[in-house]
């Protein structure tokens, strides 16, 4: 009785550390909401079709709905957004007014496995907008899909710049061993010239040497860029796709409300030393708020740029090519390649093919943009994520995670007008140190500056941070921390890294309930 | 003597005074919960692994039914009063009835009779998942259907049918009223009694039918029109595949590249041929007694013969025949 008297206090620290250590170690990112079988390309490989963009939900406040010209323009873009790019100008197994023989143009059952547009660039990092928008739905972020769509069984979804995009009619690209299989979908910067001078431009992942659907170009003999060699000399940056969705709601917050709502924190920001400022146009001084670093000033703009850059279409808002090898073009192909048609010959309007006049692809994908849906939250969170709903905001994640903006009070569109937005994003650029830093200055903001993440749709995303480093949420809270160096000022996350470090093992566990419920 | 507070809290109430009192109790109480318009909203749940199969009854109503997101199908009915009178709040309750099994759900309006003199103006708006199919049967009222997978399979028998961005096939048919359709991923077929039909970018064609009407088509694939009386009118732009047209008294215009081969008639009405610049087509036109006029340069007519011309043009290629019979042929 005496030994078990003595040795009790030893037992109960080592019971409590046991059960402290187990709830230390319990804390875990729930993973995918509703399981990634059962989004894009889970249910893909499963027979079932990737769900469509939601519709923009009716204006909360008015009760406005989308309209009718509104969803014809929304529905027009789900099409063109799903269409797959042929390389030449009319080598599409489906041309725009050709006769009808069985294949379809207006196939909006994604993935199409035959062309049915055109102007696909000689470089690209995809070939089809929706390859690399497809989680949860259509549209969403970058996701996994089945690598042979189309074929009776489809096999188990993976990253498609792994095997689908690369080698698609033939296509002859070696895949960098950045890209992997069940990896995030990532583009490519180069943060240097060969001659150290700052680049911090795309370097497209793809050509069209080899492709078997174009006879126009058998002399196309581009070469990727050595990415191995720049991979190993730490001179690439990446990039991962985010969700479209909700992006035309963030469009229509004015600048002023940007500014009001960091005002507003602006004494609670100060002592955990968290700044933030709008990158801001170069033109017009407005702030720009799309991308990973707040560098687009507009969803017409990012449209543009993502047609150009993305998949090498040249358009009205970017009409010059990013390759233009003319052995790589194909002598018929007109730049810029995907435009409003004004010609005074009836051979490319179409006057007796197609008498109806229509916007180009990459203009439908823009307002296919602006009334998506934000993505949806858990419609029944769980009390532990409504609990951890507080907690985040407690510690600080909302000082830069703004849960809620109001759009414009009066704005064209019924329903986009003076409505909350619950985007969980300040739209500003703030300074993230040196482990996430990229060295690519974009606008104004600097290389280790990025914009403020929107949480919506957090619960369904595989990968996070600009590069898709992670794929656990705690471990993405944890890579917000980053002490000063040299080069770079500390994180300006670190003050609430540290008070979610301290708190119990429960709370973090809130948290991340809290954010999967999004 | 009037009726006080006082007397009725004295407690003399007399028969009188209490038939008064529930006469203004049951006014208060109609005008608490009678009103001009009412509103009726429901979700359902529906899963994303089959498709979502909806059947819409109605007597008399608008109905939308609207791609919206995928997992639920939500119900929103809008009943506005006519004239003075009012609805109860459980108007919606009295004529609409909705039924779920699995993915499958049934949504019907029967006409209230104790409405009968007064009747509300219905609208249903049904936001649904994409792949879902759709058969309707609507006494009367416009019917719109936007954004689905289909099939579709709409009735009525009064009231215009607008279905846009439908990825399978579409059946529409009404006795009285119009018919447009955009944006059909599989073939079509409309039929009126009377009424219009238009459509546009119908890729696996439309059977049209009227029997009394206008048909408008731009950018079909293969295609038949038929105006089965009076002076109703076909209008074709944009076909790209085969062409049976036939109209009465009413004029018949085609624009288009004549991809696969063409037949056209007419009774009365003037057929008018706008072919491109460039044309490789074998061309039949006649015309029982009506004039045959040709614009062009690479189609000569024949003197001897001025109601009838047959020939290769260009190369040669698809048959472009046209008949009528006391109307005029046009050749541009």
């Amino acid at each position: 009785m005496k030994t078990m008297r003595a040795i009790a206090p030893t037992l109960a620290v080592i019971s409590a550390l046991t059960i402290f250590s187990s709830l230390a170690l319990g804390q875990k990112d729930p993973g995918v909401r509703g399981g990634i079988q059962n989004t894009g390309g889970g249910l893909q490989q499963q027979g079932i079709p990737i769900p469509h963009p939601p519709v923009i939900s009716p204006n909360p406040m008015t009760g406005a709905t989308i309209n009718d010209n509104e969803l014809a323009s929304f529905l027009e873009g789900i099409l063109r957004a799903g269409q797959l790019e042929s390389t030449c100008d009319d080598c599409a197994d489906v041309t725009d007014g050709s006769p009808v023989t069985g294949l379809g143009e207006l196939d909006p059952m994604f993935p199409q496995f035959h062309t049915n547009s055109n102007g696909l660039g000689a470089r690209h990092n995809s070939d089809q907008c929706f390859s690399c928008h497809a989680q949860p739905t259509l549209g969403g972020s970058g996701g996994f899909l089945v690598p042979n769509p189309g074929d009776k069984t489809p096999r188990q979804a993976e990253n498609p710049q792994f095997n689908l995009i690369p080698h698609r009619y033939g296509r002859q690209n070696a895949v960098p061993s950045f890209e992997k299989k069940y990896g995030p979908v990532r583009e490519v910067r180069f943060k240097r010239k060969a001659d150290g001078t700052p680049d911090g431009g795309v370097h497209q992942l793809w050509t069209v040497r080899g492709s078997t659907n174009d006879k126009t170009i058998p002399n196309c003999a581009l070469t990727q860029p050595d990415f191995e060699k720049e991979y190993k000399a730490g001179n690439l940056a990446f990039r991962i796709p985010l969700q479209m969705t909700g992006l035309g709601l963030l469009e229509s917050i004015q600048d002023r409300e940007i500014l009001a709502q960091h005002d507003a924190t602006a004494a609670l920001r100060a002592p955990l030393g968290i700044s933030g400022h709008p990158n801001r146009s170069g033109n017009d001084g407005t702030i720009t708020r799309f991308g990973w670093k707040a560098q687009n000033k507009s969803i017409t703009i990012f449209a543009g740029e993502a047609y150009n850059v993305e998949m090498g279409i040249t358009n009205e808002a970017f009409p010059t090519a990013t390759e233009e090898d003319p052995d790589c073009q194909g002598p018929e192909k007109p730049e810029p390649n995907d435009v409003v048609r004004t010609d005074t010959t009836d051979v490319r309007n179409q006057n007796f093919e197609n008498p109806l006049h229509i916007m180009p692809d990459w203009q439908q994908f823009q307002i296919l943009m602006r009334f998506t849906d934000g993505p949806a939250p858990d419609p029944n969170p769980s009390e532990s994520a409504k609990r951890g709903r507080d907690t985040f905001s407690r510690i600080g994640c909302s000082l830069c995670h703004t849960p809620q903006m109001q759009t414009a009070p009066v704005m064209n569109s019924a329903v986009l007008q003076n409505r909350p937005v619950n985007a969980f994003t300040d739209l500003m650029v703030h300074h993230m140190g040196a482990k996430l830093a990229d060295d690519i200055t974009q606008g104004q903001a600097g290389g280790d500056e990025f914009r403020t993440t929107p949480l919506w749709g957090v619960g369904q995303r595989i990968f996070f941070m600009h590069d898709g480093r992670a794929s656990d949420l705690l471990q993405a809270i944890r890579d917000h921390h980053s002490e000063a160096t040299p080069t770079y000022p500390a994180s300006e996350a670190n003050g609430v890294v540290h008070k979610f470090n301290r708190l119990s093992p429960q709370e973090q566990q809130e948290i991340l309930d809290f954010l999967r419920s999004l | 003597m009037p009726t006080t507070i006082n007397d009725h809290r004295s407690g003399r109430a007399t028969p009188t005074r209490m038939l008064e009192i529930a006469l203004i109790m049951a006014i208060s109480s109609m005008l608490c919960f009678a009103q001009t318009s009412t509103e009726y909203h429901r979700t359902l749940q529906v899963s994303n692994e089959e498709p979502a199969k909806l059947h819409i009854e109605i007597d008399r109503a608008d109905v939308q039914v609207l791609y919206d997101r995928d997992g639920e199908v939500s119900i929103h009915g809008v009943a506005l009063a006519a004239g003075e009178a009012k609805l109860d709040e459980n108007y919606f309750a009295s004529v609409l009835s909705i039924e779920q099994a699995g993915n499958e759900i049934t949504v019907r309006h029967r006409l209230d009779t104790a409405h009968a003199a007064g009747m509300p103006k219905l609208s249903l708006r049904i936001n649904v998942p994409y792949r879902t199919e759709v058969h309707t049967d609507v006494q009367q009222g416009t019917q719109t259907l936007r954004g689905l997978l289909g099939p579709v399979d709409v009735r009525s028998r009064k009231g215009d049918i607008r279905a846009s961005y439908i990825s399978k096939e579409v059946h529409a048919e009404v006795e009285s009223g119009s018919v447009d359709l955009q944006v059909i991923g599989e073939p079509v077929v409309a039929k009126i009694g009377v009424g219009n039909i238009s459509g546009q970018r119908l890729e696996k064609g439309i059977q049209a039918e009227t029997n009394d009407g206008d048909i408008t088509l731009m950018v079909v694939g293969s295609s038949s029109a038929r105006v089965i009386s009076g002076t109703g009118r076909i209008e074709i732009g944009g076909a790209r595949g085969t062409l049976t047209l036939s109209t009465d008294a009413g004029d018949l215009t085609v624009q288009a590249v004549p991809h696969d081969d063409w037949t056209l008639h007419s009774a009365m009405g003037t057929i008018r041929l706008r072919l491109p610049q460039k044309l490789s087509a074998v061309v039949e036109a006649s015309t029982d007694s009506g004039e045959l006029q040709v614009d062009r340069d690479d189609i000569l007519k024949d003197e001897r013969n001025p109601h009838s011309i047959a020939g290769r043009v260009g190369v040669g290629g698809k048959l472009v025949a046209a008949h009528t019979e006391k109307g005029r042929i046009v050749i541009q």
